[in-house]
C-alpha cells in the first residue's frame, strides 16, 4: 500500500477499456438523442399542418448551417444504433471473449464516425 | 422463487428496453428512408391518413418513448444520488414523455 491515497482521482487520467468508453458513448448519445425529440415532434407537427408549413419545414431543415448543427445527433443516432445492435449481440452471447470485445467496441466506435459522416455528406450533397 | 413484488421489475425494464431495441432498430431505418426520399407534401401526408399508418406510427413512437423511458431511468439511477433528485427526475422523465405520446397521437389524430 502507498502511504498516502490519492485525494483527488482524475477522470480522465484513469484508463478506461473500449467497451467501458462505448458504454459511456451509448449513454451519452442516448441522452442527446431523447434532447432531440420536443424538436422532432414539433416538426413533425408544422410539417403535416400544411403545404405552407410543411414548406417552412423543407426550408429549415435545408439550410446547411442547420445540417451542421445536427451533426452531434447524426453522430449519437449512427453511434447509439450500432452500439445498441453490439448489445443485442452480446444478449445472444456473441463476442463475449476479451479480445473479441475490445475489437468489436472499437469497430463499433470507428463505424459510427464512418456513417455519421458519410450521412452528413449525403444530406449536404 | 418469488411470484410477486419488486424482485422482477429490473428483469421487465430490461425485456421492454430489448424489445423496443428491436422495434427501433427495424423502424428508424424506415422513417429516415421515408423522410428523405419521399416525393412533396402530398406524398408526405398520404403517409398518415388511413388508421393503420395512424397505428403504426403510434406505436413506433410509444416504442422510442418506453425505451427513452428505461434509458433515462438507468441514467437516474446511477447518477443522480439524493432521494429526492431521483424522485424529481423520474417525475420530469414520467410527464415529459407521457406528454410527448399524448402529443403525438394529437398530431396523428389531427391528420385527415
Amino acid at each position: 500500500m502507498p502511504k498516502s491515497a490519492p485525494v483527488y482521482l482524475n477522470p480522465l487520467r484513469l484508463y478506461l477499456a473500449p467497451m467501458g468508453w462505448l458504454s459511456l458513448l451509448h449513454r451519452a448519445s442516448g441522452l442527446l438523442l431523447i434532447l432531440a425529440i420536443p424538436y422532432a415532434l414539433w416538426l413533425l407537427q408544422r410539417s403535416l399542418s400544411g403545404p405552407a408549413g410543411y414548406g417552412a419545414v423543407a426550408a429549415q431543415l435545408s439550410a446547411p448551417a442547420v445540417k451542421l448543427l445536427c451533426l452531434p445527433w447524426i453522430w449519437a443516432l449512427c453511434h447509439h444504433f450500432l452500439a445498441g445492435l453490439r448489445h443485442l449481440g452480446l444478449d445472444a452471447h456473441l463476442g463475449l471473449p476479451l479480445a473479441d470485445a475490445r475489437r468489436a467496441s472499437l469497430g463499433v466506435m470507428a463505424a459510427a464516425g464512418v456513417l455519421s459522416a458519410a450521412l452528413l455528406g449525403f444530406w449536404l450533397a | 422463487m418469488k411470484l410477486l413484488g419488486a424482485s422482477g421489475a429490473g428483469t421487465g425494464l430490461w425485456l421492454v428496453q430489448r424489445f423496443t431495441a428491436v422495434v427501433l432498430a427495424v423502424g428508424t431505418p424506415l422513417v429516415l428512408g421515408l423522410t428523405a426520399f419521399h416525393a412533396g407534401y402530398a406524398a408526405w401526408r398520404a403517409l398518415f391518413v388511413a388508421p393503420w399508418a395512424k397505428a403504426l406510427w403510434l406505436a413506433y413512437l410509444a416504442a422510442l418513448l418506453a425505451h427513452a423511458w428505461v434509458g433515462l431511468n438507468h441514467v437516474i439511477l446511477d447518477y443522480v444520488h439524493p432521494y429526492g433528485g431521483k424522485l424529481l427526475g423520474h417525475a420530469l422523465a414520467a410527464a415529459g414523455l407521457t406528454g410527448c405520446f399524448f402529443w403525438v397521437a394529437f398530431i396523428l389524430w389531427g391528420v385527415s
